[in-house]
């Protein structure tokens, strides 16, 4: 079985080797215990700090966007490129630590018994992950998840999780489609409306290491307008509209 | 509406054609887009060329004053010219951002060519 590990970074020069380290130093020992082979591809999604250079000077297996195409797009090049070659399961992880590599084997089992998406969440249970983040954002999370309850009478407890693992269905589906404003909650909405399965696992997660969420704005009621209403948006696109 | 203001429409319209034509031969529009203008220009020089056609309109669809109609008329077209074009944008950004990501992972490709060893 094969496996990409897809990191999207944008100015990670702090936490990105230790990242890649713990990373890869883990997928050496899984390697050579069971049978599957876990790659990683770095996005580098057109860094201005010394990101590019560090990946080049280490010699990261990666790819640089030629400009800034935000989260959605980065993802979505680590799509195409898992489809391109072959993978058989895309495990998506943040680039600045917030997720313990440990969990992969987690979150990449429930793809076996055919699920088609399996998110890694924080609420599960209480102890699964110490690090819940800040009461505001957890009210957030909260929210938007209620919200796509409405939209697709499914519960999802960490709709914005970036640490998810898909099977090849899902692959081929993302590499065409992936949105770029919200991408965790609206491809997730995507996903429920034409029927895949959508599990979740209870990871733990780390603060981040260094570097900026991707939901700077998270605070502002903006944001949060923003994804609701682009949930509910895709909430009425049609079948045929979403393939 | 006078003659005076008849004439300065007229001749205002002529040069927006003018504009456009030469924008069209200099490949600077597209003729998609083009055609939107030319037709938009052909009605105003029908308002300016037939007198009483504007006023007379104005009273069939109940607007006291002409201008209110005109002023009406020309920012709802305005704006769907505008939501139009938001269209086109969105449209263009989507190819865009398939083209980065190809482009980025073509290149990712060829560096692998040159560098058979590594990664």
């Amino acid at each position: 079985m094969k496996v990409l590990v897809i990191i999207p970074v944008y100015n990670e020069q702090e936490a990105i080797e230790e990242t890649v380290h713990t990373l890869t130093q883990y997928c050496d020992t899984i390697n050579k215990e069971q049978n599957m082979v876990i790659d990683y591809l770095i996005i580098n999604d057109g860094s201005k700090d010394s990101t590019e250079l560090i990946l080049r000077n280490r010699n990261f297996s990666h790819v640089s966007l030629l400009c800034n195409l935000g989260i959605g797009g980065a993802v979505q090049t680590g799509y195409r490129y898992a489809l391109e070659r072959g993978y058989d399961i895309a495990v998506q992880c943040d680039g600045d630590g917030q997720h313990n590599p440990v969990y992969i084997p987690t979150i990449i089992e429930p793809l076996t018994d055919g699920a088609d998406l399996c998110i890694g969440s924080r609420f599960i249970d209480e102890t699964s992950s110490k690090f819940k983040s800040t009461l505001a954002r957890r009210v957030g999370i909260r929210l938007i998840s209620e919200v796509i309850r409405l939209v697709t009478g499914k519960h999802i407890l960490d709709p914005t999780s970036g640490f998810r693992a898909v099977n090849r269905k899902t692959i081929e589906f993302f590499s065409d489609h992936y949105p770029t404003e919200y991408p965790e909650p609206e491809s997730i909405v995507e996903l429920l409306k034409l029927n895949y399965t959508i599990v979740e696992r209870p990871v733990s997660m780390n603060e981040r290491q260094g570097g900026t969420s991707s939901i700077r704005a998270f605070k502002t009621v903006y944001y949060m307008i923003n994804v609701c209403l682009s949930i509910i948006v895709t909430g009425m696109k049609r079948k045929d509209d979403l393939i | 509406m006078t003659i005076g203001l008849r004439t300065s429409v007229i001749i205002a319209v002529f040069l927006l054609i003018i504009v456009i034509l030469n924008l069209i031969r200099k490949n600077r529009l597209n003729m998609k887009y083009a055609l939107l203008w030319i037709i938009l220009s052909a009605v105003l020089l029908l308002t300016a060329l037939i007198p009483g056609l504007l006023d007379s309109l104005a009273s069939f669809l109940g607007f006291e004053v002409t201008s209110n109609m005109v002023f009406f008329i020309a920012i709802f077209v305005v704006l769907i010219i505008l939501l139009s074009l938001s269209m086109i944008v969105s449209e263009q950004s989507r190819k865009i951002t398939l083209l980065i990501q190809e482009l980025s992972l073509v290149k990712k490709q060829l560096r692998e060519r040159e560098k058979p060893d590594n990664e």
